[in-house]
């Protein structure tokens, strides 16, 4: 009988440690309710140095856009990569995986061709997807260079790599196909 | 009975590829990068032989234009559309005739255009698929159209009033303007594949071009009623006559390519990808 109310006063004291963890964890990693730039990533850093919070990661990273979009300024950059190296030091992401999102948003030149080895004839035979893979980083590029840093001039050279690499691309790959035809 | 003038207008597509071949021709003679060859003897003399064929072709309708405008402006100032005047018939006789003779020309010199830009195509997507399919990744495309093989690159000339007057002064202006400003590999690589996918799309048109020209002269030769046909043949000349002496043309923004360098990222450096 003893052992019995033993067992149970472990349990029920277990599940209400537990229960009180939670809000303890859900309130360290809490998107922080700063409204300027600085302050909120002083405070995600913050966070990110518990690694409970990695988790947080992407809604951290979404709120800093919404919070530099009120404020585009080239100094935002900045921000966005020390949250990105925070959350590398996290290990929320991957390094490769920061490296992407940093040159997603804010360089010009396209990601998602830098990675790619493969010979053009083979690596440029699926129009469609190489099409809706620039299209998404552009849109990734106007919200970075654009509406983050107010960057027009940077936003429009993207603007040029995305014509350029079209035309260019529909070229090769259509010279490929010809030459594979002739075969 | 109607006649399809909107092929002629379309014709002008053919045409302008061929000036595209004149600047593409100059800029390979002093543009060829060191890592990118696509411009090699093959496609130059087919590209030369391209603008030959346009300037051929423009000297050859400009007397027949002429000849025709004289013709439409005293027909229609005479009052002769809604006439049967036996002056009127004459007129509308030697309309029809030179009317007949701009389709005979461009009937003519449509195979050796179109031989030209096949020759043009076939030539450069050779280059194309040994210089740029075979030998690069999509990276190195970008790298190239960015201009960055280790050293800077300057931003592509202006095209600024190039295209100014007569087909023919296009191309010089053209090549004046590539051989004062452009030596960049990514410049060249643009111009190139514009080039090659008009030359494709073209080849294929002017299949269907040649084809209606065909049906319409016979239509010309057999239509005995005027109808609508002085409208439509002013409509047809107006086009010509763009296509030689001057239109705006979408290619001048290819030209315009401004590959600037990007900025010194010292402070990203961990976070960028070259």
């Amino acid at each position: 009988m003893k052992i019995a109310n033993i067992v149970m006063l472990t349990v029920a004291l277990g599940s209400t440690v537990a229960c009180s963890s939670v809000p303890q964890n859900r309130s360290a990693c809490a998107i922080p309710d700063a409204k300027t730039v600085d302050a909120f990533l002083t405070a995600t850093e913050n966070n990110l140095g518990n690694s409970r919070c990695g988790t947080s990661f992407d809604d951290y990273f979404d709120r800093l856009i919404a919070l530099s979009r009120e404020n585009p300024d080239a100094t935002n950059k900045q921000a966005f990569a020390d949250l990105i190296r925070a959350g590398i030091v996290n290990g929320a992401i991957s390094k490769r995986e920061g490296m992407a999102r940093f040159n997603e948003y804010f360089e010009p030149e396209f990601y998602s061709l830098k990675t790619d080895v493969r010979s053009n004839c083979v690596a440029l035979s699926d129009r469609q997807n190489d099409i809706n893979a620039l299209d998404n980083e552009l849109r990734k590029k106007r919200t970075g260079l654009l509406d983050i840093l107010g960057d027009k001039a940077q936003f429009r050279q993207s603007q040029q790599f995305y014509q350029d690499l079209t035309v260019v691309m529909d070229a090769v790959r259509h010279s490929c196909d010809a030459a594979l035809a002739r075969r | 009975m109607s006649y399809a003038i909107p092929t002629l207008k379309d014709f002008s597509l053919a045409l302008a590829i061929t000036a595209l071949g004149g600047v593409t021709t100059a800029h390979a003679v002093t543009a060829t990068g060191p890592s990118v060859n696509l411009f090699n003897a093959a496609t130059i003399e087919s590209l030369s032989n391209t603008s030959k064929t346009a300037r051929a072709l423009e000297s050859s309708l400009e007397k027949v234009i002429n000849q025709l405008e004289t013709q439409t402006a005293l027909y229609e100032s005479a009052g002769c559309a809604s006439s049967n005047d036996a002056g009127c018939v004459q007129l509308r006789k030697g309309v029809k005739k030179n009317y007949a003779d701009l389709l005979d020309q461009i009937q003519a010199q449509l195979p050796e255009i179109k031989r030209n830009i096949g020759e043009t195509r076939d030539a450069l997507g050779k280059q194309m698929v040994s210089e740029l399919g075979r030998k690069m990744s999509p990276g190195d495309l970008q790298r190239l159209l960015a201009g960055r093989h280790g050293k800077m690159t300057p931003s592509a000339p202006a095209l600024g009033s190039a295209k100014a007057g007569r087909l023919s002064g296009l191309f010089e202006g053209y090549y004046n303007l590539v051989r004062r400003g452009g030596n960049s590999s990514g410049n060249s690589t643009v111009l190139a594949s514009q080039l090659y996918i008009d030359a494709v799309h073209s080849a294929n048109y002017l299949d269907l071009i040649g084809a209606e020209i065909d049906s319409q002269h016979t239509e010309l030769l057999l239509e005995l009623e005027w109808g609508e046909l002085t409208a439509q043949m002013t409509g047809t000349v107006g086009s010509v006559k763009e296509l030689l002496w001057g239109s705006d043309d979408m290619r001048q923004n290819i030209l315009n390519v401004g590959l600037e360098t990007s900025q010194p990222q010292e402070a990203f450096a961990d976070l960028y990808v070259d």
